[in-house]
């Protein structure tokens, strides 16, 4: 019974830290990049327990004395804001992203390799740096308007949790920039194939079952 | 040159389709398909770059100041710990000795998961992942085709939009003002239909092709009535448990669906801490990898509020429109077209921009139409479409190339499962959902008959 | 001619929603023909464009030239415009058209919106609201005290003082949280709207009037840079439009109501009138909190205060005219 497979990297084992060998300093440095995202998308994800225990405590006040539960139900949002944009960049360094990978699968991996490096500059940095700037103009209209709650009994300052979608791309550049480091370097064979895109397909079945 | 302007919302979903194929990630795709086309547009002057700003307000409004969407971080965690604390395989083991006789067998456990589920929550994105870890891995181990595995997922899975409580028929029932109550009613029995054909088709295929689905090796299959009983105990008692939390707290006005599913998160941690199995460890592994599907999830929900966006800013909108209005149909023909209409969207779309691109358009059209032969009432007529415009928007998550359910699956399932077995195993659960809208069309009483036993009229 | 203009204009009401949504695209409508075709603006369903809340911020920036909306809605922008549509105990129509036209709110409200680059408009009415749904009877405000109640607005800050748990549930959450009994009351809009929504399969009680929001103005919100372009003909031209508009959703919108709870006592909904003494309590804790609320935001005490200067004066003539 395969009971410990990961959700949305199934069946991959976790790929060692490529053994540099030349290019040490660009590895060195997408090494680092990969352990910044990595450990904002794990904080992040941690406040999921606090949203269960919020949740639970605004359902359980609620039903048995009088509470102010406006401000609970906006502290949730909030933190269910943070959780999720603070994954982006953890979820593209692992490989989570879905990809629609019918003709991807065909391909040489130097030609995967090339193609990711392709959307990195084409399609993902222009995306996310676009929503980088569109998304601190919106932070800062909060920040100039002293934006709050509609409600009275809601979390101030909404400029704070606004910043959030801005931080989020900034983690996805930060994820990109260190998978376009480690591509480069697979393409002048100084590294293993990024973890990014590059999964080795485990067959799950076993043997003479399929 | 004109021409080409006029039509830049079609020549958009022409190369989103196009490059979604790339292989580069979804989310990133549409996400930078939706600036290319926008700095056309206004290279054209039919694009304002001010209305770049617009995208943030979309995905604010959309993804995060939303009291739904928190469900689904929740559900996920709720799932991933259910899964890895073995609780959920336990059930899983018992649905598969229960129906061990039966050909199909684990996939009739799933489909009746998936019906289970639905009643818990409409959150779809939450149940596929669920489903998906539950049992898929169980039933390729066993070698079932994969086609099949995935496509009762993916059908079963989004049951929960349909089935009530769902939060797409609430905001039907607002934007088309009629009663939310009624509607959830109307909805009930067809969700409960489509169910049964699913089961019905499943026990057909297995029975005349059983390698689709092998049986349980021998050695399972013997079993003593003391320990099989004791199984069942200990498979069933914890998710009955959890179930009746779940349900229980929405049915007995605790807790919305949304925040049920924190109770249903909380309750799984205390099952896993009952069984000895919760550790740090655990709880680590399950946030880790919840958070993986949450980054996955959510970024294509943020580039899909851009993308439908540019659409409608270059007249997408119209397109469809002036469609419609240059049929010249009868009362059938144009609920037929407004039906095809639909599921066509839904190869595209999500419920949400379909609701709000169609209903707005459609509803009035079919107020004015004549079915009084077929439905006597002029109001039921509005509840009949409703259910049939939203049994029709549960197809649209299992259509290719946006089929939520199959980006889910896909981030779900192991690298062994390709898209393209996915988009095989769908085909026969579309044609399905197919048969499930004629018979709805067909046979009003479906949706009618409840509401008209239960609400005094 | 005038040059050409093409707007996109962002709804809050849908344009199925009854009674306003008919007005609001018919208004895009005459504001096109009165201009003789040069003014053209499309309307969106809300949610299209921007969502509701992110209406605001969209003219403001430009991104979007025009919106349609209840400006209360937008008081984490500017406190203070709660005043010009979704407030507790504010004037009734007549009297709220005489401050707006002749009384120097819409002058006040120029001067606040300016700062945010937005022009609003008077350009139609909503139907008055009810003053709510309620599981059980209320006879006084002591049976107020400890209900969890859904409502939005300022009179949420009024109940809170009373002890009422104020839910700021969303739209679509109202209803069902009302019918499980996750909430014991909800106010939600008027009796067309709430009717629609079934909230009659959820409670019993239905009370009026709705003290938190006595009228519903709405308002064509304008970017001033896209509005200063318009020419004399077509600035006539919007606000022809706007005037009709009002007029005719003021009256559709008794008209409906009046519908709506014929059929809900059908139904045997209990339609209640709140005792005077509450309604009375709620008044003066509703001034003692526009008060605080004054003293908070100069921008709110500006309006608070030309709004109430207006009544002060607008009383005796309404007193001299009232028949017994
Ligand atoms: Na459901
Ligand atoms: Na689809």
């Amino acid at each position: 019974m395969a009971a410990n497979l990961d959700l949305a990297e199934a069946g991959t084992p976790p790929l060692a830290p490529p053994a540099p060998r030349d290019g040490a300093g660009a590895l060195r440095l997408a090494e680092r990049l990969d352990r910044f995202v990595t450990g904002a998308g794990m904080a992040g994800g941690w406040m999921i327990v606090l949203l269960v225990i919020v949740v639970c405590i605004d359902v359980v006040t609620r039903k048995f004395i009088t509470f102010h539960s406006t401000f609970l139900q906006e502290l949730e949002w909030h933190i269910h804001t943070v959780v999720f944009a603070l994954s982006f960049g953890f979820a593209y360094v692992r490989g989570a992203h879905v990809r629609i990978d019918v003709i991807r699968d065909r391909l040489s991996r130097p030609s995967r390799a090339r193609l990711e490096l392709a959307g990195i500059i084409l399609l993902l940095v222009p995306f996310a740096v676009l929503i980088l700037w569109v998304g601190i103009t919106f932070a800062h209209q909060a920040l100039v308007q002293n934006e709050g709650s509609t409600s009275a009994q809601g979390i101030p300052h909404r400029w704070i949790i606004k910043s959030l979608i801005p931080i989020g791309m900034v983690l996805l550049l930060t994820a990109a920039v260190a998978t376009a480091l480690r591509a480069w370097c697979y393409l002048r064979g100084q590294a293993d194939a990024p973890e990014a895109f590059e999964q080795e397909p485990v067959s799950l079945e076993t043997p003479g079952a399929a | 040159m004109d021409y080409l302007v006029d039509h830049l919302a079609i020549l958009m979903f022409v190369a989103l389709a196009g490059m979604l194929f790339s292989g580069f990630p979804v989310a990133m795709v549409i996400g930078g398909i939706s600036l290319l086309f926008g700095l056309i547009g206004a290279a054209f002057g039919v694009f304002a770059p001010t209305e770049f700003f617009n995208f943030l307000p979309r995905m604010w409004g959309g993804a995060a100041e939303n009291l739904v969407l928190i469900a689904a971080p929740l559900f996920i965690f709720m799932g991933v710990l259910l899964e890895k604390s073995g609780v959920a395989a336990d059930l899983l083991r018992c649905l598969q000795l229960l129906l061990r006789r039966v050909p199909g067998g684990l996939a009739l456990g799933v489909a009746l998961m998936g019906t289970i589920m639905a009643a818990t929550t409409g959150i779809i994105g939450a149940s596929i992942v669920m489903l998906c870890m539950l049992s898929l891995p169980v039933m390729l181990q066993q070698g079932y085709d994969k086609g099949l595995a995935t496509g009762v997922i993916a059908a079963s899975g989004t049951l929960g939009i349909l089935i009530p409580p769902s939060i797409m028929l609430v905001i039907m029932g607002d934007l088309m003002q009629i009663s939310t109550g009624k509607l959830f009613l109307g909805a009930m029995l067809p969700g409960l239909m489509l169910a049964g054909l699913y089961l019905v088709y499943i026990v057909t295929v297995c029975w005349f092709k059983p390698k689709l689905a092998p049986p349980m090796p021998a050695d399972d299959m013997s079993i003593s009535t003391g320990r099989l009983v004791m199984m069942l105990v200990k498979g069933f008692v914890p998710p009955t448990v959890l179930i009746g939390l779940v349900l229980g707290s929405i049915f007995f006005g605790w807790a919305t669906p949304t925040e049920a599913a924190a109770v249903g998160a909380l309750g799984a941690t205390v099952l896993a801490l009952a069984y000895g199995r919760l550790s740090w460890r655990l709880v680590n592994e399950s946030v880790r990898s919840s958070t993986l599907t949450i980054g996955m999830v959510f970024l294509v929900i943020l580039a899909a509020t851009c993308f439908s966006y540019v659409f409608r800013s270059l007249g997408g909108d119209d397109v469809i429109h002036d469609f419609l209005n240059a049929s010249g149909l009868g009362p059938w023909g144009l609920l037929s077209l407004l039906m095809f209409a639909v599921f066509l969207l839904g190869f595209f779309f999500d419920w949400l921009e379909i609701i709000l691109i169609v209903l707005p358009i459609f509803a009035p059209v079919v107020t004015t139409l004549d079915f009084s032969a077929h439905v006597a009432d002029k109001q039921e007529v509005l509840y009949w479409f409703a259910v049939l415009v939203a049994v029709n928007l549960q197809s649209s998550f299992l259509t290719p190339p946006f089929g939520f359910a199959l980006f889910f699956i896909k981030g779900t399932a192991p690298p062994a499962v390709r898209m393209g077995h996915i988009y095989k195993g769908i085909v026969p659960f579309v044609g399905l959902q197919v048969v499930g809208i004629l018979l709805v069309m067909a046979f009003p009483e479906i949706v009618l008959w409840l509401p008209r036993l239960l609400l005094d009229k | 001619a005038d040059p050409t203009v093409r707007w996109k204009m962002a709804g809050m009401f849908g344009s199925s929603f009854k009674p306003i949504g008919g007005h609001i695209v018919a208004m895009t409508k005459k504001a096109e023909q009165a201009s003789g075709g040069s003014l053209k603006i499309r309307f969106y369903e809300p949610g299209a464009l921007v969502p509701v809340p992110g209406i605001f911020d969209a003219v403001s920036q430009g991104s979007i030239e025009a919106g349609y909306a209840g400006i209360g809605f937008f008081t984490n922008k500017e406190p203070g415009i709660a005043l010009y549509n979704a407030a507790p105990f504010t004037p009734d129509l007549a009297e709220f058209m005489a401050w707006i036209y002749y009384g120097g709110g819409q002058e006040v409200l120029d001067e606040v919106l300016k700062p945010h680059k937005i022009k609003a408009i008077f350009c139609g009415v909503l139907a008055p609201e009810a003053g709510g749904w309620f599981r059980k009877e209320v006879n006084a405000l002591s049976d107020l005290k400890g209900l969890k109640m859904r409502i939005g607005g300022l009179g949420a800050n009024v109940l809170e003082k009373v002890g009422v748990s104020t839910q700021a549930l969303g739209g679509a959450d109202v209803f069902p949280a009302l019918e499980r009994g996750v909430i014991d009351a909800a106010e939600y809009s008027n009796p067309g709207v709430d009717e629609s929504l079934g909230f009659d399969q959820a409670a019993k009680y239905y009370y009026f009037p709705g003290w938190h929001n006595p009228t519903s103005p709405e308002w064509l919100m304008v970017n001033t840079d896209a509005y200063a372009k318009l020419t004399a003909g077509q600035k006539a031209a919007l606000d022809m439009a706007c005037g009709d508009t009002v007029a005719r959703s003021i009256a559709e919108g008794e008209v409906v109501s009046m519908q709506a709870l014929q059929r809900l006592r059908a139904k045997g909904v209990q339609v209640r009138r709140w005792k005077p003494e509450v309604v009375n309590e709620l008044r003066r804790m509703w001034y003692a909190e526009a008060e605080r609320l004054s003293g908070e935001n100069a921008n709110f005490k500006k309006i608070w205060t030309s709004m109430s200067n207006f009544r002060k004066a607008y009383a005796a003539q309404h007193e001299l005219q009232r028949l017994e």
